[in-house]
């Protein structure tokens, strides 16, 4: 009889952890009580044992987020034949898998990101399925396609026109080369659409004399500044793949956007800066949906998420910051504007093939000082690479 | 509740390496996991060591592996979670070997027990300690003061807490603390601006320890061991 090696429950509202070590590989004989991989979560490492002695299997590889009872592997008796993975696996069991692969579900638009999800062992793939790779989930195929056609498009300096309530107008271009936390372009926002704002490498010279004074200007009398940050998102969309599995019962849909929401909230707690409710912009390629969410700090990822899901729970105006969400845009880099009296505005763009998306923040440098607003971006990069700690 | 039927060892063992405190705490750990031993808190001060989470083999330097060495730190690798941290003298290290099971306790309610013992510690020199969502661990402000770490096994803790008393702080400098860039370390001395007598914190430690866990605090002795010799 096969035993499963499961994520253990460690308490507190755990949704999941991160298999971060098998201590013996896939096919490994196993005795009762031997340690065979540990998994982390926060600043707890636990080594799961072998319930039985017998043939470890692997089903879960190292570096994968799981969550709370998912089954990592199993142990077999000798000879006995690998038992179907519950149907609440995203793995197609061997016994039903279509000779052609069906259209999957539809996920969540973090699952752009698939490829950064870990698959299982190839030996254990090849064993269950021959010939037929693992169906690539195509979350909104015609979105998808959509995203996929504008965003290898697009060159860098390329103006970008998309219409939503928040940039009201704004438009922002594309830039590949973003600068690290701590490198700041003054003024941006502050630019009249009219103004220096269009101007790239290729403007006439007077007009980028013109770009120039007013860049100058602004820097000199300008409260607000913008700093970048590139962000690997891949951890993130792994950390929404288990919350959706583990929120199905609560009926709601995680995205790449509560993850980052709840980032960067925690992140502004951990710095002091000031907080408040925080507003939500998610841009579509059509129109946006925007919300705000009060007493954000006090809220777990799935409380949020919840409250964003139903349109939020405070007044959009009563924001002190917000997050604007490009991410299904395919748009490179923008500079979210600061109105509003909010004290900081993010752009969350989308992510390039390597799974990394820049995080640009507007901020009102009266209030954070630069060092403050670095360290914030730092702190939300850490956060959104390592996701764990927002499980709790 | 469970009340005073939980009764803890508490082995004050004076300063100590890391590696030798490593090997104590794997043997008691062993021990509980096949029903014996009783549950035991080790307390301690190390020599100054590096010491590196499972996940993380490479060290999170600020200075090239050289200026480490220079300075006469040992690095090492640990079972915990988390990341790099330092311990070394003028810092209150607590290990404790318990059976969560026994006491009905999830892994992640006794981190943030040994959390709340810490604040309590803070509280009695006046100092307010929080958690922050930065990371576990206990902070004054924006600023570290205590870090927590654990490795369980079969439900059985091993690893804890590490609380600045007054250690040198320069040492902190030479690492990225718990993989965080930008973090920033303090003591209880910087936060009430004097010395903090160690043993004091130490028995204050113990003390909120039986508080929040509810437990009976029996202080034991290790035999041929003279704390106030090795304490230094």
């Amino acid at each position: 009889m096969a035993v499963s090696v499961e994520l253990p429950d460690l308490g507190r509202d755990m949704a999941g952890g991160l298999v971060a070590e098998w201590y013996l590989p896939d096919g490994a004989a196993v005795g009762a009580g031997e340690p065979v991989c540990r998994v982390e979560c926060a600043f707890v490492a636990y080594e799961v044992e072998a319930a039985e002695s017998g043939l470890l299997r692997i089903r879960r590889p190292a570096g994968s987020i799981e969550r709370v009872g998912e089954v990592l592997g199993v142990i077999l008796e000798p000879g006995e034949a690998l038992p179907h993975e519950e149907p609440s696996s995203r793995h197609v069991p061997v016994a039903e898998a279509p000779l052609v692969p069906e259209v999957p579900e539809p996920e969540p638009e973090a699952a752009l990101l698939e490829p950064g999800v870990p698959e299982l062992e190839p030996e254990l793939e090849l064993e269950l399925e021959p010939e037929t790779p693992e169906a690539v989930v195509v979350p909104f195929p015609r979105r998808f396609a959509a995203v996929a056609a504008v965003e290898w498009e697009m060159a860098p300096g390329d103006a970008v026109e998309f219409h939503t309530s928040f940039f009201s107008g704004a438009v922002d271009e594309v830039t590949h080369a973003l600068p690290e936390a701590g490198g700041s372009i003054p003024g941006l926002p502050l630019w009249e659409p009219d103004e220096g704002h269009r101007a790239s490498p290729a403007a006439p010279d007077g007009a980028r004399e013109r770009f120039q004074r007013i860049s100058d200007e602004a820097s000199a009398s300008a409260q607000v500044l913008t700093m970048s940050i590139e962000i690997d998102l891949s951890e993130a969309a792994k950390l929404v793949s288990v919350c959706q599995r583990e929120w199905q019962k609560h009926g709601v849909v995680p995205r790449i956007e509560d993850a980052a929401f709840r980032a960067i909230c925690l992140a502004i707690e951990a710095t002091d800066l000031a907080g408040g409710a925080g507003g939500i912009v998610i841009a579509e390629s059509s129109t946006d949906v925007s919300c705000a969410v009060g007493n954000v700090a006090n809220k777990t990822l799935r409380e949020a998420a919840t409250s964003r899901a139903a349109g939020g729970d405070t007044p959009f105006e009563q924001s002190t910051w917000v997050l604007v969400s490009l991410f299904g845009l395919g748009i490179a880099a923008a500079a979210p504007r600061l109105d509003g009296g909010r004290t900081a505005a993010f752009a969350l763009a989308s992510p390039g093939r390597d799974g990394c998306a820049a995080l640009t923040m507007a901020y009102d440098s009266s209030r954070w000082s630069e060092g403050s607003a670095g360290r914030l971006l730092g702190r939300i990069r850490e956060l959104l690479e390592s996701p764990c700690a927002m499980l709790i | 509740m469970e009340g005073h039927s939980r009764a803890v060892g508490v082995y004050d063992l004076g300063t100590t390496s890391y590696s030798e405190v490593h090997k104590l705490q794997q043997r008691l750990q062993g021990q509980r996991r096949e029903g014996g031993g009783v549950d035991t808190l080790l307390l301690t001060e190390h020599r100054p060591v590096f010491t590196l989470g499972r996940s993380h083999p490479t060290p999170d330097l600020r200075v090239e592996p050289e200026a480490v060495r220079q300075w006469g730190i040992e690095i090492v690798q640990a079972e915990r979670g988390g990341d790099i941290t330092y311990h070394g003298p003028g810092q209150l290290v607590a290990y404790g070997i318990i059976d969560l099971r026994s006491w009905g306790l999830g892994v992640l309610d006794y981190v943030r027990g040994l959390e709340e013992t810490v604040i309590g510690v803070l509280a009695d020199w006046g100092v307010r300690g929080e958690r922050n969502e930065a990371g576990r661990g206990v902070w004054v402000g924006e600023r570290k003061i205590a870090s927590v770490g654990l490795n369980v096994r079969r439900w059985i803790t091993m690893h804890g807490a590490a609380l600045n008393i007054d250690p040198d702080m320069s040492h902190w400098e030479l690492i990225n603390p718990c993989g965080m860039r930008d973090i920033e370390m303090t003591s209880m001395a910087t936060e009430v601006g004097k010395q903090v007598a160690f043993q004091e914190v130490l028995e204050a430690f113990t003390f909120h320890f039986g508080r929040v866990f509810e437990c009976t605090m029996e202080p034991a002795s290790v035999p041929g061991h003279d704390v106030s010799s090795s304490r230094g």
